[in-house]
């Protein structure tokens, strides 16, 4: 392709250079052929009829013409002469070569000349003659005319058959060499051509390669840089570095994917082996009333290094961790898995919290070249009262979550495990009432960071708890999560979230009798916090859910009516809500340290008025009256306290 | 607490979904008057979703029932849960208001 290409294009180019250069020499040389043959032609012709005219002067005068038509006819022999005319000088021709008569275009000619002034010179005309053909025209004068005159034709179609054949011999020179040139052309050609066009083959057969195997023996185009030193040869080069360039790129790039692929698909399956360490079964114990128990681990890589657990030590015992390694990824993931482990060796080694801590810790030490630290929080729930015992490694203190109030765990002093055996890890102790939760949780949530590197902070996950107050373990633990996305939408995770959330339910056998009590400011926004708390202790006594729903309707409109109107300062109160469960009725006190206020004092409302007559208020303290069984209030202590007791229906 | 509004047979329909009580009822309170501000004469209120109501919640019905009924127009309760049924019931609203039991039952009596 390339070639025939080529070599067209060259062949055109020749073909019209040659054209144009035939065309214009074969012109120009003829052209000068003609003039110079004219000139030659013209001055024979002038010479012999200055000859004859000469000659003829004396024959002319005595009037021999017989001896005039015999130099005529000498004059006939050279060459290109086609007639000689002799005229006397009355015009009549005395003698010619003309046979039979002369034609009367040299007649007419030669009436026209006559008064030609000559100058001692010749007359030159282009004379065609029917039937003869065309002629040079030379008449000469004799005695300037006064004897007669001399015309001699000298054959013009000999003139034109010598640059034909002049020009003839010039175009077969130049086909000649038209034809040597277009073989030079080819043999040219085709050398620049063909590396060209086994470069091109080599460059289709590469699209089909395959770059990463290496090259089997040279390469096809390996001779061609050496045999054209030429832009060709250039290129060829270029060919094959960019060839190897294009294999060595390929094979490290599938190096670097095979890799890469590994290293996910092991990451993956670390990532499996690391989930699995932790358990996931939710609610974890079925069997176990007296508390709820949820926890979540989303690590921020594929794998982390936060990690719970949570067991039973012996029947009544159970046993909750949280921990944080140092460091993120492989790591600390390694060495999570290897804290879990020990973890569990050694709290069936040891049963308090203090001792489980020191005893890892020793372990931790042991052989820790690579100086990575865990944070540990551990404790222990005895599940009959609800005491806790904990010991805290340096963790992030968990939050007590109360009806009263939200607050960290009282700190026990220890240090992150790993950094040195000379520390002693102390315990304390709480008692969990019914409803009271424990929130634990890894520095991930409370630093998780929104765009703008503002951390999500202890106060908002407090807030939280605050408000989440009531809900379920599932629930707290979603909702901070929750949270925690929220306040970081769209920022990238920078951390491992790990929380696991504790709700103590029932202190056993105390289903009959139980006291909680609620701590509200007055803000009317903390009357669905407590409606929550109240279907909550309404769950764990099984009470109906008509019981359920009339306790907190009464209780929002007493708070409702007491946050609206109780306080004239504008600034903040609490009021106090306790539950209680005696013999089959539920009391409920309300105590709030606003004006005096008694609520029962409010008329009745007729509910039977029309539309139009009915007033707008009144309603909240009817529904209360209706709902509740008992209701009785008191002014102690500078406090108003509202008492409500209505009989217990089982659900 | 969530207001969704849909306009079905070219009447309003105000879905109540979740608590009404003293902190939502402002909110649901500004929606009825700005709707009867608005030119709105005929409404159907969606109970369905509703799981609470205190006085501060029944409150605005008795407002909303007023203002609309002055300008001319009415409103319809319909599809109440449980608990609602029972404080409307204590607070005698069945004899003020149309309360009905589907939403269809409470489009039809509009036309």
């Amino acid at each position: 392709m390339t070639r025939a290409s080529l070599f067209t294009k060259t062949l055109v180019l020749i073909v019209v250079l040659f054209g144009i250069i035939a065309c214009a020499t074969s012109i120009l040389s003829g052209w000068n052929l003609y003039r110079n043959l004219t000139q030659e032609y013209q001055s024979k012709g002038v010479a012999i009829a200055k000859s004859i005219a000469d000659s003829s002067v004396e024959l002319l005068l005595n009037a021999d013409v017989s001896t005039i038509q015999s130099v005529v006819d000498q004059f006939t022999e050279i060459k290109g002469v086609s007639y000689v005319i002799v005229f006397d000088g009355q015009g009549e021709a005395i003698s010619h070569t003309f046979v039979p008569t002369v034609p009367g275009d040299v007649l007419e000619l030669q009436r026209q000349t006559r008064t030609h002034s000559f100058n001692g010179g010749a007359l030159t005309n282009n004379l065609r003659v029917e039937g003869m053909g065309d002629f040079l025209d030379i008449s000469y004068p004799i005695l300037a005319g006064v004897a007669g005159y001399v015309h001699v034709g000298m054959d013009r179609s000999l003139i034109r058959s010598r640059i034909w054949s002049a020009v003839a011999d010039q175009q077969g020179l130049m086909f000649v060499i038209f034809l040597l040139s277009a073989l030079a052309a080819y043999a040219f050609v085709k050398r620049i051509s063909q590396p060209l066009e086994q470069l091109a083959a080599h460059a289709g057969k590469l699209a089909t390669q395959d770059f990463s195997v290496p090259m089997t023996g040279p390469s096809d185009i390996d001779h061609l840089p050496k045999k054209s030193q030429d832009e060709v040869g250039k290129l060829a080069e270029s060919f094959i570095t960019m060839e190897r360039a294009l294999r060595q790129s390929v094979r490290e790039l599938k190096e670097t994917t095979a890799a890469k692929e590994r290293i996910e698909s092991e990451l993956k399956i670390a990532r499996d082996i690391q989930m699995s360490m932790v358990p996931k079964t939710f609610p974890p114990f079925p069997n176990r009333p007296e508390f709820d128990l949820y926890a979540i681990l989303v690590p921020a890589r594929e794998v982390g290094g936060d990690f719970y657990d949570f067991f039973f030590i012996d029947d009544n015992h159970l046993c909750f961790v949280i921990g944080d390694v140092s460091g993120k990824g492989i790591p600390a993931a390694l060495f999570m898995a290897v804290t879990r482990t020990l973890f569990r060796t050694t709290a069936s080694k040891v049963s308090e919290p203090d001792k489980i801590l020191s005893l890892l810790n020793l372990e931790m030490c042991r052989d820790n070249d690579t100086c990575m630290f865990v944070t540990v929080f551990c404790a222990v729930l005895d599940i009959r009262t609800g005491e806790v015992e904990y010991s805290n490694g340096g963790h992030n203190l968990p939050y007590l979550v109360s009806h009263c109030a939200v607050a960290p765990l009282k700190n026990t002093g220890g240090m992150a495990l790993g950094f040195t055996q000379d520390v002693t890890y102390r315990s304390e102790n709480i008692v969990l009432r019914a409803g009271d939760e424990l929130f634990l949780y890894t520095d991930g949530v409370t630093e998780a960071m929104d765009e703008g590197g503002n951390q999500f902070s202890e106060p908002r996950l407090a807030e939280f708890l605050h408000e989440a107050n009531g809900s379920s373990a599932t629930e707290i633990i979603h909702g901070a999560v929750d949270q925690v996305r929220r306040h970081s939408a769209g920022a990238p995770q920078s951390d491992d979230i790990t929380a696991l959330a504790l709700k103590y339910l029932l202190t056993a056998g105390a289903t009959t009798s139980e006291t909680i009590v609620v701590e509200l400011k007055n803000d009317l926004r903390e009357i669905e916090r407590l409606a929550r708390i109240a279907d909550d202790f309404g769950r764990r006594h099984r009470l109906n859910a008509e019981t359920s729903h009339n306790v907190k309707v009464a209780l929002d409109e007493i708070l409702t009516n007491v946050i609206s109107y109780a306080y004239a300062d504008g600034g903040e109160h609490s009021i106090i809500i306790r539950f209680s469960l005696e013999q089959g009725r539920l009391i409920i006190a309300v105590e709030d340290d606003g004006r005096p206020f008694n609520p029962l004092n409010a008329p009745e409302p007729d509910t039977k008025q029309l539309l139009e007559e009915r007033p707008l208020g009144g309603l909240g303290i009817h529904l209360v009256r209706k709902l509740i069984d008992e209701l009785e209030y008191r002014r102690q202590n500078d406090r108003n306290i509202l008492v409500m007791r209505l009989k217990v229906k089982e659900a | 607490m969530d207001i969704h509004e849909d306009r079905k047979d070219g009447f309003l329909v105000l879905g109540l979904e979740g608590r009404l009580d003293a902190v939502s009822s402002k909110m649901f309170e500004e929606k009825v008057l700005a709707l009867v501000d608005g030119g709105e004469r005929r409404i159907v209120i969606d109970l369905s979703r509703l799981d609470y109501v205190s006085s501060a919640g029944l409150r605005v019905f008795l407002v909303a029932s007023k203002r609309f009924t002055a300008a001319g127009g009415k409103v319809v309760l319909c599809s109440l849960q449980e608990p609602v049924k029972q404080v409307f019931d204590i607070v005698g609203f069945y004899s003020i208001f149309s309360i009905l039991n589907s939403k269809d039952e409470a489009l039809n009596s509009l036309r």
